[in-house]
């Protein structure tokens, strides 16, 4: 019988000693066993990454040109320095509960008016929803200073400021167009 | 390669230059350290299932799950302990799962292999049979400091409690382990 409890621990770790020695050594294959398993993991990772690409990428490919077909903006040529008047048609928009138009500009492109000089120096106006309106379109009056493509957006809200429909307008303004007042719709 | 002059000596700390090539997925020093590590953590995984099957299934279920997150190992000098900290959870697991189904204990299934196995030697059946007598974190407790050679610190970190309760329970462990084992 052993009391002390540094006996029991020496008695303890010379059994495990012995026990070690009798104990059989792992399989020579173990090694091979453990890197094979760790090739096929890998393997089934790089399957699993292709299944998922297979999968997703149709979805994806039918996501994009979905968003094309739903928000592929419209796009028009204008010189640059000259003030064009944008014609948005708003038809189909006749019978919804509009109450503003937003209408925001992209940099270099400024609002021109007459009237309303000061209308230059904003960026983003917002206006009335009015049925006068009669010809179906909302008419804007912008200028470019720099060629390039500059997307013009367009937001449609109802009386609790709620977007009921966006749009954009893409306006390809290059330098090498004639000058002189012009109008795209 | 330097790294293969390296004698095999178990037990001892496995060099920080080999897991950090490992580590960078030189897999000569991956199979080095498997080769260096194995012996003691298939012994450790032996006295625990008490079935060569059922031990060298745990080993690599245990190797391929460390390997496979080595990159996330800041400290080199870690390596040996989550090994032993990754056996430890996969065996609860296992004995968890296998008390659930309320299966046979894993010393029980021994031999079910067939003739073909070499019988297992009758010290490591007794000690095996001592160790049944304990729950699970407490056969790991006096593995990873009697048999593996773990300081009481060391062995907290990998069982994740206090040194204190190391101290506390490792006494009774002991005192548990050595009379099943002298029981006739």
């Amino acid at each position: 019988m052993v009391d002390s409890n540094r006996e029991i621990e020496d008695r303890i770790r010379q059994l495990f000693d012995a026990g070690d020695e009798a104990l059989p050594e792992p399989s020579p294959f173990l090694e091979t066993r453990i890197l094979a398993r760790l090739t096929e993991d890998a393997h089934r990772a790089k399957l699993r990454r292709w299944r998922r690409w297979a999968i997703l990428s149709p979805l994806a490919a039918g996501a994009l040109v979905l968003s094309i077909l739903v928000y592929r903006p419209a796009e028009f040529e204008a010189p640059v320095n000259t003030s064009i008047l944008i014609r948005v048609e708003v038809e189909e928009l006749r019978g919804s509960a509009i109450a503003y138009a937003e209408v925001e500009l992209p940099d270099d492109v400024t609002f021109y008016s007459e009237k309303y000089p000061e209308l230059t120096e904003e960026r983003e106006i917002r206006l009335a929803w009015l049925d006068r309106y009669e010809e179906d379109s909302l008419p804007i009056v912008v200028r470019a200073s720099t060629p390039g493509l500059k997307r013009v957006k367009l937001r449609f809200l109802d009386e609790n400021e709620t977007v009921l429909e966006e749009r954009q307008l893409e306006i390809d303004f290059r330098a090498s167009l004639e000058h002189g007042d012009s109008s795209v719709s | 390669m330097g790294l293969l002059l390296m004698e095999k000596t178990a037990g001892e700390p496995l060099p920080n230059d080999l897991v950090e090539a490992a580590r960078d997925g030189d897999q000569k020093a991956l199979s080095l350290l498997i080769e260096r590590s194995q012996t003691q953590l298939y012994r450790f995984c032996m006295y625990l299932t008490g079935d060569p099957r059922l031990s060298e299934d745990l080993c690599q279920d245990t190797y391929v799950k460390v390997i496979e997150r080595l990159k996330s190992l800041r400290e080199p000098g870690d390596f040996r302990g989550w090994l032993y900290r990754t056996a430890k959870n996969l065996y609860i697991d296992q004995w968890r799962r296998a008390k659930k189904r309320e299966v046979l204990p894993l010393d029980l299934v021994q031999g079910r292999h067939g003739a073909l196995e070499e019988p297992m030697p009758d010290l490591v059946l007794q000690i095996r049979s001592a160790l049944a007598c304990l729950d699970p974190e407490s056969q790991v407790l006096l593995l990873l400091i009697d048999q593996q050679g773990y300081s009481y610190r060391e062995a907290s970190e990998i069982l994740g409690i206090t040194q204190a309760a190391v101290t506390s329970r490792i006494y009774r462990v002991r005192r548990t382990f050595w009379e099943a084992y002298e029981k006739p």
